[in-house]
């Protein structure tokens, strides 16, 4: 142990010696060959003496290769600095390099670092409070401190990190397998969506009251600011509606309240304005005036509030339609019984006349064939027999019987009565047809001669037997009777669809008809 | 007085005789001075109507005190609004029978203004029933036993209804025909004639349209009593917000490949594109699917309900592009929709704007393309010209214009 102690100051010992050496300057390499010993070695002296010769040799060489690359760098420098091989393309060629191109790439980059710098100066020098223009990740430019740089540029490098995540994620996106599942999950949705909407209409078809919440499905419309979206559901919905009332009166109330305030302070103003003028007055010696004026109270207050109560209404005292309007060309042959409308049979006519384009006119099948039927001799019409026989000569007959009901009624019947009149008018008719059954006179429809287009005498048919007088019906219908043109049958023609069946004449026609049938049976017996 | 009797004498042929808006037609500029029901005005404020558009400030008030009206102005500017509201006005809501009987070309558009009725006359608590075809029979029977003050419906089945006496035409006051000069286009006008017919006379009659030609004018005479005429000229006719543009092809084939270039921009908002014929939308449907393009599409031949739920997915906004014919021309209101691709040029002048408006509605900007073969351009330069109107060539940029 004590060995070691002594072996560790020695050593101590002998680099301090070492270092005075150094510190007096003395060569270390004589230093060490005197530590080595005195005695020189002559095979050593020969060598470094050799060695000595081959340096100089080997500087001398290096000195030449030294200007010679000098003058390279020069001519290099030379040539790259100036314009002379960019002119001269033999010059260029003539060299290994192509200084040209050269050149080119070295203002080129010089350009880009110029413009590194200016966007982000971060190892520029200069004042920490120095404005720089930095471009974030995001492509964003802006004026910030230099100080403030290093934390930006962090900042970057966040984001372009999460930028690039992504992406990752985007590329995983585009895999069909993830494509197929999102399409099959949107499809799912829609499907949702579908069975939503067909529960709403199922439920719409048993309301009584539909409402626009009802009707809405899902449609991806901007309302109005002032929009509430009423319940469907009728109790909430009368309870929205009450509440929304409720607040549009308050806030009404309020903006009155707020105006009648208004209103005192600005007339409380006005008397204290008008008493110190005449204060004024009184004081430079002028008699009162205005008392008058003081008197009157601001003549706007009361119409305002009155504007409140009753908001503009319009003057309803225009006339909607001249009482003496003109028999519409399509409403020939209309007639209006207690209100309730008939169609008269389709007026040939009007499609006869002219279609729009002034051309021949287009006519549908039916329309034809009802023309043709209209304008047949009798004698070629179908056998009476077929008027009794089923649906559609049941149907015939009816209209028979309004016919010859309407050659009773004996009244010219005014069809461009105004609604206003025609409730009187339908009265009158009514009375008149229970009365006078038995006398007949012919229609003279004094509208049929006033239009040219029209220009035929037309019938009014199309009077409602069972609304009207259930018991107008006629023993002697029983009777086989001419077949009246089929162009009466205002019910659209046959081919259109099934044609209604329309309710019997009335009990007694029915009776009769048992009764005289019942007749004929006992009299064949 | 007298001078408007003598006017009302019409002569035989009208053929001649230049159709201007009435000189009576006055404007009223807000909603709060036009007399309305106070739930009425909330319900047009809550709809999201805030000024009176010019149809608007126009129309109400004569079919309000009861006039026979004509009104035409351009699409997208709240024709179907103008009079829901006069109806909803002039309705008696505690009587609960059908008072109005609303009439449109198709059954999706009956639907909408039931919705549209519904919409403002909420506060109201208005009924209104669609009575179309391709639905349940029964359903439609029950619906009107209740009591309907509204119908709106197409004319087959509303006939249908009347002559089943199912639908009271006692109390109806007001008919309107939306889409007027389609509903008495050739193919309708008898139908109309027929429902016609069932009415009170001299029934209030309204006609409404973007597009009225002379000759439909000319025969309003037969129905309605010195209409109020609120007219557009046909240069004003198209809409400034509604940008139009074409793509020339040199053959069909490249009209697909065109759409699909399209496609991003597409579904920016919504868009409709229109084919003339149901097999073509069907096709094309068909080929977009296949290279991967979500579409929806919907034309006559689909069964009602599976029209009426594309309807309700398209206005929900599942779908952003519906491929459809002229079946969705006229009338149909998402207010989502900013482009319109003519995939064929329409077969008359009168479609072309209508399936332009489709876009650019209430006020909105929207986007016309028209894909034209190189014998087309003549068919789309005669267009441009008759409606004063300017179609250019498609911009790269179109996507910032919608």
């Amino acid at each position: 142990m004590e060995s070691l102690v002594s072996l560790k100051a020695e050593l101590q010992r002998k680099r301090l010696q070492h270092q005075e050496a150094l510190a007096a300057g003395l060569p270390r390499h004589k230093l060490q060959l005197k530590g080595r010993g005195g005695d020189s070695n002559k095979g050593v002296d020969e060598r470094a003496a050799k060695d000595a010769e081959s340096l100089a040799e080997d500087r001398k060489a290096a000195e030449k290769s030294k200007s010679v690359l000098e003058q390279k760098a020069a001519l290099y420098d030379k040539l790259q600095a100036g314009v002379a091989v960019l002119e001269d393309d033999a010059l260029n060629n003539s060299f290994l390099i192509n200084f040209q191109k050269k050149i080119v790439d070295n203002v080129l980059s010089e350009k880009s670092k110029r413009d590194q710098k200016s966007s982000s100066s971060a190892h520029d020098v200069g004042d920490l409070d120095d404005w720089v223009e930095h471009v974030d990740a995001l492509g964003r430019t802006r004026q910030v401190r230099r100080r403030d740089l290093p934390e930006l540029l962090e900042q970057d490098r966040f984001l372009s990190g999460q930028e690039r995540g992504q992406k990752a994620e985007e590329d995983l996106a585009t895999d069909e397998g993830v494509t197929a599942r999102q399409e099959a999950f949107e499809e799912q949705y829609r499907e949702k969506q579908r069975q939503r909407w067909q529960q709403q209409e199922d439920l719409n078809a048993t309301k009584t009251s539909v409402h626009y919440q009802d009707v809405m499905f899902d449609e991806a419309r901007t309302h109005g600011v002032g929009f509430v979206a009423l319940s469907g559901d009728e109790a909430t919905r009368a309870m929205q509606q009450q509440l929304l009332r409720d607040l549009h009166a308050s806030s009404e109330a309020a903006a009155r309240q707020h105006k009648r305030d208004a209103r005192l302070k600005e007339r409380g103003m006005a008397q204290r304005l008008a008493k110190i003028r005449q204060r004024k007055r009184l004081k430079q010696g002028l008699p009162m005036t205005g008392q008058s004026e003081e008197l009157k109270t601001p003549p706007e207050s009361d119409e305002e509030d009155k504007e409140y109560q009753e908001p503009l209404l319009p003057s309803e005292d225009v006339p909607a339609k001249r009482p003496d309007a003109p028999l519409r060309e399509w409403d020939v042959g209309k007639q209006l019984i207690g209100k309730l409308v008939e169609p008269a049979e389709r007026n040939l006519d009007t499609f006869n006349s002219k279609n729009a384009l002034g051309g021949p006119v287009e006519m549908t099948q039916e329309l034809w064939v009802d023309r043709q039927r209209s304008q047949r001799n009798n004698e070629f019409a179908p056998p009476t027999s077929y008027d009794t026989a089923g649906h559609s000569g049941n149907h015939r007959r009816n209209k028979d019987s309004k016919r010859k009901f309407n050659d009773k009624s004996g009244d010219s019947f005014r069809s461009d009565s105004l609604s206003s009149r025609l409730r009187d008018e339908d009265l009158a008719q009514r009375r008149h047809n229970c009365k006078r059954q038995g006398d007949q006179k012919e229609i003279v429809n004094e509208c049929a001669g006033k239009f040219s287009s029209v220009g035929k005498k037309y019938e009014t048919s199309s009077v409602f037997d069972e609304i009207i007088v259930p018991s107008v019906e006629k023993p002697q219908r029983k009777r086989a009777e001419v077949a009246p043109p089929p162009s009466l049958d205002y019910y659209a023609p046959n081919s259109r669809g099934r044609p209604q069946p329309r309710p019997e004449a009335g009990m007694q026609s029915l009776e009769e008809a048992i009764s005289t049938g019942l007749k004929r049976i006992k009299e064949q017996t | 007085m007298a001078e408007t009797r003598g006017r009302r004498v019409l002569p035989e042929d009208l053929s001649n005789v230049e159709f201007e808006t009435s000189e009576e037609v006055e404007v009223v500029p807000t909603f709060d001075n036009m007399g309305l029901k106070q739930d009425l005005i909330r319900g047009i404020y809550a709809y999201g109507f805030e000024k009176p558009s010019a149809i608007q400030q126009r129309a109400i008030r004569p079919i309000v005190i009861g006039r026979d009206v004509i009104a035409q102005a351009q699409s997208g500017t709240g024709k179907t609004a103008t009079f829901a509201i006069a109806i909803l006005q002039a309705l008696d809501i505690s009587v609960r029978e059908t008072q109005v009987l609303t009439l449109s070309p198709t059954r999706e558009l009956a639907v909408q203004i039931q919705k549209v009725v519904l919409a403002l006359g909420d506060y109201l608590n208005v009924q209104c029933h669609s009575c179309i075809g391709g639905t349940n029979l029964g359903e439609d029977i029950r619906k009107l036993d209740f009591g309907q003050h509204v119908v709106s419906g197409t004319p087959g089945r509303v006939f249908d209804m009347i002559r089943r006496r199912t639908l009271r035409t006692r109390s109806i006051k007001i008919l309107v025909l939306d889409e007027a000069d389609e509903m008495l286009n050739k193919g309708f006008k008898e139908q109309i004639y027929d429902v016609y017919r069932y009415l009170p006379p001299a029934t209030q009659v309204v006609l409404i349209s973007a597009t009225l030609p002379h000759e439909i004018l000319e025969m309003t005479s037969k129905f309605m009593t010195d209409p109020v005429r609120i007219l557009v000229k046909r240069d004003e006719l198209t809409l400034e917000g509604i940008k139009q543009f074409f793509v020339a092809v040199e053959r069909e084939e490249w009209k697909f490949d065109t759409l699909c270039d399209l496609y991003d921009t597409l579904t920016i908002t919504q868009a409709v594109i229109f084919c003339n014929t149901k097999r073509k939308v069907d096709w094309l449907t068909e080929k977009m699917r296949e290279a991967n393009f979500t579409v929806s599409s919907m034309h006559g031949d689909m069964p009602q309900k599976e029209r009426d739920a594309i309807m309700k997915e398209f206005r929900s906004g599942q779908y952003r592009v519906l491929i459809t014919t002229d079946v969705w021309a006229r009338g149909i209101d998402v207010q989502q929709v900013s482009l319109v691709i003519n995939y064929d040029l329409p077969n008359n002048r009168e479609l072309y704007i209508h399936r332009i408006g489709r876009s650019g509605r209430f006020g909105r900007k929207g986007v016309a393309i028209n894909f034209v073969k190189s014998d087309d351009i003549r068919i789309l330069r005669d267009i441009e010209q008759y409606y004063s109107t300017q179609i250019d060539e498609m911009p790269m940029n179109v996507a910032d214009l919608i």
